[in-house]
């Protein structure tokens, strides 16, 4: 007891330092990919590395609580995309406080789609009006290196579920979007 | 019709699911699913182009050092333990040791100025009563709790018996001799007010003899012209 009772801060900071260096190695295997799930909502590097930041800084503060420290790629992405989606609407909200009067809504023709940049934001609009399962599985799959395998250990659900949610989400944008290219020149 | 029965299939096709035997025959032989297929790759083309903006936005170049440093400012309770245990640890043996030193320290010797003498301070009897009335009586409360045993009679005490008065050792003579002075009713004022310095001993009262104060004879003079006033 008395050795114990002795030893304890000593155990405790060793413990710690423990943490600090195994949260720095998980902080360098992941911060791409906080910052591309992000970024796959935000679509703005400086909002995305912001956003990355505090997901980190949270992760940090409950590391100690997160028991299955393998799970903390998964963990993470969950903050993460839950601190972007948040982010988005705020955004939402306050552009469409701004822009009340001015902006109008993207009408689907011709002079819209005239360019790929603009091809893609409709896309990108497309894949926010998706339900947030489907708009995840959509960006965790389109982050480089990401197979449905990976998607599903970062998401925790079976790979048949990614494969269904992910061919629901592409169905749907399809659908939404084929006007798109209706008028463009076939490949 | 067959079109129409085949072009989920088709689309599903577009996405990824493989086609069907009957359906893969038809859309090689219909131009109209054929067409239809094809506005659906383009639509995935273009879906996946805009998704590859995502794959290949990369972070600035400090971003990891810079989320570090965020991590850093916003640790946690725990990471700040780190510090605060040795801290903590550190202020409490500071305290502890602050607390314990003055015990620890050796008992001050007998004073080296300061010695007790045994000093009797007579007490005035008044007028028609004897010594024992002059006694102190005390309080109600001492006389009840010294019934019980609790406290001595002041009367019992050592320092009844014999009253201690601590005295710094190069006054102690002149105390001494003040004493002496009261009890023999000639109050020797110049004992009283000494100072001596430098361990100088007086073992005459002469010594403290002080020089009489001499007072300059005043010279009454007449102002001039006011003999006249005095007068009326």
């Amino acid at each position: 007891m008395h050795e114990w009772v002795g030893r304890w801060p000593d155990s405790l900071v060793s413990d710690d330092a423990d943490l600090e260096r195994e949260f720095e190695a998980r902080l360098r295997d992941s911060s791409r990919l906080a910052f591309s799930i992000a970024y796959g909502v935000l679509r703005n590097r400086a909002d995305a590395e912001e956003v990355a930041q505090d997901a980190f800084a949270r992760a940090f503060g409950r590391f100690r609580q997160l028991r299955e420290r393998e799970a903390f790629r998964s963990w993470l992405t969950r903050m993460t995309w839950r601190l972007a989606i948040d982010r988005w609407r705020a955004d939402q909200r306050r552009t469409a406080r701004e822009d009340k009067a001015a902006a109008e809504p993207v009408s689907p023709n011709t002079e819209d789609v005239a360019s790929a940049r603009e091809r893609s934001a409709h896309v990108w609009m497309a894949i926010e009006k998706l339900p947030e399962k489907l708009r995840l599985v959509v960006v965790l799959s389109a982050i480089e290196g990401h197979d449905m395998r990976e998607v599903a250990t970062l998401l925790g659900l079976p790979e048949g579920t990614v494969k269904s949610r992910l061919f629901t989400a592409r169905k749907t944008l399809a659908e939404n979007l084929r006007w798109l290219v209706s008028d463009l020149p076939p490949r | 019709m067959a079109c129409q029965r085949f072009a989920a299939a088709i689309r599903a096709h577009a996405l990824g699911a493989p086609l069907a035997g009957e359906a893969a025959v038809h859309l090689t032989a219909c131009p109209v699913c054929q067409a239809a297929f094809d506005v659906e790759s383009r639509v995935l083309a273009t879906i996946n182009e805009a998704l590859t903006d995502v794959a290949s936005a990369t972070p600035s170049l400090h971003f990891e050092s810079r989320v570090r440093a965020h991590v850093e400012v916003a640790a946690p309770r725990w990471a700040l333990r780190r510090w605060l245990i040795p801290s903590a640890a550190a202020a409490l043996a500071l305290l502890a040791v602050a607390l314990l030193v003055p015990r620890w320290a050796p008992e001050p010797s007998a004073p080296r100025e300061i010695a007790s003498i045994p000093v009797e301070v007579p007490r005035i009897p008044a007028a028609g009563s004897t010594i024992e009335d002059a006694k102190p009586a005390g309080t109600e409360l001492t006389k009840r709790r010294a019934r019980r045993g609790h406290v001595r009679p002041a009367s019992e005490s050592r320092a009844a018996a014999a009253p201690e008065v601590l005295v710094p050792e190069r006054e102690r003579a002149a105390v001494g001799r003040l004493a002496a002075s009261l009890r023999t009713g000639r109050p020797d004022v110049v004992s009283m007010l000494m100072r001596l310095r430098g361990g100088d001993t007086v073992s005459d009262t002469q010594a403290l003899t002080i020089a009489p104060l001499r007072i300059d004879p005043v010279v009454i003079s007449e102002i001039p012209g006011t003999a006249a006033i005095l007068d009326k």
